[in-house]
């Protein structure tokens, strides 16, 4: 098993199913993300990032959302052939999930103690009294002080970051392999960010287990991942390694997410946008779905869905001109920038 | 000139503002200044002053229910025909102008068709306290006794509030009937708020054809007229039963009616609150369907429910008043609230004995202080409400 993947997408997809058409939310995903690693899937908003974390617990809501096909390996299984029960004990246990919104995330009615210790009587079996010692234990990991004290307080008393930590104390209680954080920093304000973060850094090296890592935001996988998918339409466009995604960039939608970073110190009238909306999922364009927003698309992008090649090892791009940027023939920042100039 | 007015009265607001910010991650005695949601509760409700006397009111009436045996001066069913719609006896207590302490004075028939009585001249029954009543009866159901908490000697008699055409004791009626009257409403509350919930949380959360059906006969429920459906219900039972048996089948005809309403109101909320990010992060965490609803849901719906159901107390009051005056309810000998009003429905009665309108102004005193107490509870428990502002 060594060197084995602890959670591994192969084909993944997952539909919505409405009156009037059939929305392929994620359409064939896949990826494998190693024992202390951490993913990064990037993509702005409804490009099915969310989606698909929420496709390897099983909690897309049924109907209107069915997983159409695909596997979701978890250390072998695949958890879409398990029963509801043997999925429930994945859930929290092996597999956790910290959410976007720390304010709405925690239940209202219930002390922080409360919550974490849930976790906790529901896969183990321990008592209330060691749930308890073990809520308040998981308080001082993250790094929230006085936790004896903390732990008998409300959510409405902690302000945004103490609740995503005590979001970050649940997911963690039962010492999971898995961790999928959905956009855990979008919610709180930048000194926040970081300092979540960090502790994400740290508690992954102390426990040692993978993250998931869903965000839009391209400073925080600069700073946290290994590994990177960028996601558009419902597909990744490009997975490689960070390094690769921001030195090397080869799909003009990672190239346009990179080149809309604004840059200190440089002088200019409008931030560099991509121009263009993301597609209605219901109606995606013919080819590849990014050719009517892309500088560089030729005839064969609008009629052919490229297929993610590997253009090095450990980078694959979704791109009929991937193959010329690598070669140093296209320019497709300078596109960008002509573009918009 | 008046923005420099203004900014000066602003100031001492403003600099009370920055001292009362806290840093998010200040150390542990900001635990000091927060409160336990029932502290806050308490600190809210304690601001109206028509919610304290509802529930203060409400405290009494329940009080004297639980111990009806010992404030009543008569026991239940006893009946003295010589003394029917006798006035209420004034309680003395002076006599030649000196303080003698209470008593009552003795009465003759003298019309026995129009129920008038005379005062006998010179005649003084003092009220004693805490006399040996004729009948033994138990404390709590627990210590038996016959002490009384007052009481005259015959012949005299004491009739507070008056007595019915038996003669019977209004007042000693009237407290146990409030055993009766009062207790409907807090058992049938218990029923239909117990069936409501369970069923309006179950077809809320599951949805798809356990929600159909369960809306539609709910819906069916609340489209017949009450009142037809309560008279239907009530002849499906047998019309001679024991009156503890009777009692059940109104509670049980009262919270077959009630529970449809409160569950759409408890489905609609569980539609919205399934919705929110912690039902999914508690099933991501590996909760089950019944942890979920029950122990995630249900409990954000109880500052609703709790003054959904005390303004509903009043609609179980009033049935059981309902059933009764139309003698289909409480029988006698055994008095209730409802009961006791049958008598009043003549005009000849009311004209003649006023007093037997009694039960009546207490039902209402009961209904309006529950009101009171629930509109009290739903401030308190207001989470929108801004806490320390005034109401």
């Amino acid at each position: 098993m060594a060197g084995a993947f602890v959670l591994e997408v192969r084909d993944l997809r997952t539909h919505f199913v409405t009156d009037d058409a059939t929305v392929k939310a994620v359409d064939g995903v896949s990826f494998a993300l190693g024992a202390g690693e951490t993913l990064g899937i990037v993509g702005e908003s409804g490009c099915g990032k969310s989606v698909t974390s929420l496709s390897i617990l099983r909690l897309i809501p049924n109907p209107p959302g069915r997983i159409a096909g695909g596997e979701i390996l978890f250390k072998g299984t695949n958890l879409l052939n398990l029963s509801d029960p043997e999925m429930r004990k994945i859930r929290g246990n092996d597999i956790s999930m910290i959410f976007q919104e720390p304010m709405t995330s925690l239940n209202p009615v219930y002390t922080c103690g409360d919550q974490i210790m849930e976790a906790v009587i529901l896969h183990q079996k321990v008592g209330k009294t060691e749930a308890r010692s073990r809520a308040i234990e998981m308080l001082r990991l993250v790094g929230i002080p006085s936790p004896e004290q903390r732990v008998d307080e409300y959510p409405h008393q902690l302000s945004g970051g103490m609740r995503q930590r005590v979001m970050i104390a649940m997911a963690l209680s039962c010492q999971p392999e898995v961790l999928i954080a959905d956009e855990p920093t979008t919610a709180l304000d930048v000194t926040i960010q970081a300092q979540i973060l960090d502790l994400l850094n740290r508690l992954q090296r102390e426990m040692g287990m993978a993250i998931l890592l869903i965000t839009h935001d391209l400073g925080v996988v600069a700073e946290t991942c290994n590994r990177v998918a960028v996601m558009y339409a419902g597909q990744i466009v490009e997975y490689a390694g960070v390094e690769d995604i921001f030195a090397r960039p080869r799909m003009p939608y990672t190239v346009g997410l990179l080149g809309s970073i604004p840059v200190l110190g440089e002088e200019r009238e409008r931030l560099r946008v991509i121009p263009g909306n993301v597609p209605n999922p219901s109606e995606f364009p013919s080819g590849c779905k990014f050719h009517p927003r892309c500088p560089v698309a030729i005839d064969r992008c609008t009629i052919e869905n490229p297929p993610l090649t590997t253009i090095r090892p450990g980078h694959e791009v979704r791109c009929w001109r991937a193959g010329e940027a690598e070669a140093g023939t296209l320019d497709m920042g300078r596109a960008f920038e002509e573009l918009t100039s | 000139m008046s923005s420099s007015t203004s900014m000066g009265a602003a100031a001492p607001l403003g600099g009370r503002a920055i001292g009362v910010r806290v840093e998010p991650d200040s150390g542990p005695e900001r635990g000091a200044v927060d409160r336990s949601p029932w502290q806050i509760f308490w600190r809210e409700f304690r601001k109206s002053p028509v919610a304290l006397a509802g529930a203060g009111i409400l405290f009494v009436l329940y009080s004297s229910a639980i111990f009806a045996d010992f404030l009543a001066p008569w026991p239940m069913p006893k009946q003295d025909l010589d003394f029917g719609y006798h006035p209420p006896t004034p309680v003395h207590w002076f006599a030649d102008g000196r303080f003698v302490g209470p008593y009552v004075r003795g009465t003759e028939l003298i019309d026995l068709g129009r129920s008038t009585y005379r005062v006998i001249p010179g005649s003084r029954h003092p009220i004693r306290f805490f006399v040996q009543g004729t009948e033994t009866y138990r404390v709590l159901g627990l210590v038996p006794t016959r002490t009384r908490l007052f009481g005259v000697d015959a012949p005299g008699h004491v009739y507070l509030f008056g007595s019915d055409k038996y003669g019977r004791d209004t007042f000693s009626r009237l407290l146990y009937g409030s055993r009766v009257s009062l207790s409907i409403g807090l058992i049938g509350i218990a029923i239909s708020f117990f069936i409501g919930t369970l069923v309006g949380g179950l077809s809320g959360y599951l949805g798809k054809g356990v929600d159909l059906v369960v809306m539609r006969v709910t819906e069916l429920i609340m489209s017949v007229p009450a009142l037809y459906l309560i008279l239907a219900l009530r002849a499906s039972f047998p019309s001679n039963v024991p009156s503890d048996r009777m009692y059940l089948i109104i509670v049980v005809i009262l919270a077959f009616i009630g529970w449809a309403s409160l569950a759409r109101v408890v489905r609609g909320m569980v539609l919205s609150l399934r919705e929110f990010e912690y039902v999914n992060a508690a099933r991501a965490l590996g909760a089950g369907t019944l942890r979920i609803l029950f122990r995630h849901i249900m409990p954000n719906t109880m500052s609703f429910l709790i003054v959904a159901a005390t303004i509903a107390v009043p609609g179980y009051i009033l049935g059981e008043v309902t059933l009764s005056f139309l003698g289909i309810g409480i029988q006698e000998p055994q008095a209730s609230w409802g009961n006791m009003l049958t008598e009043a429905q003549n005009i000849r009665v009311l004209k003649s004995f006023p007093w037997m309108l009694i039960p009546g102004f207490f039902i209402f005193i009961v209904v309006l202080a529950y009101n009171f107490l629930g509109d009290g509870l739903a401030d308190a428990l207001n989470p929108r409400k801004v806490t320390g502002g005034k109401s």
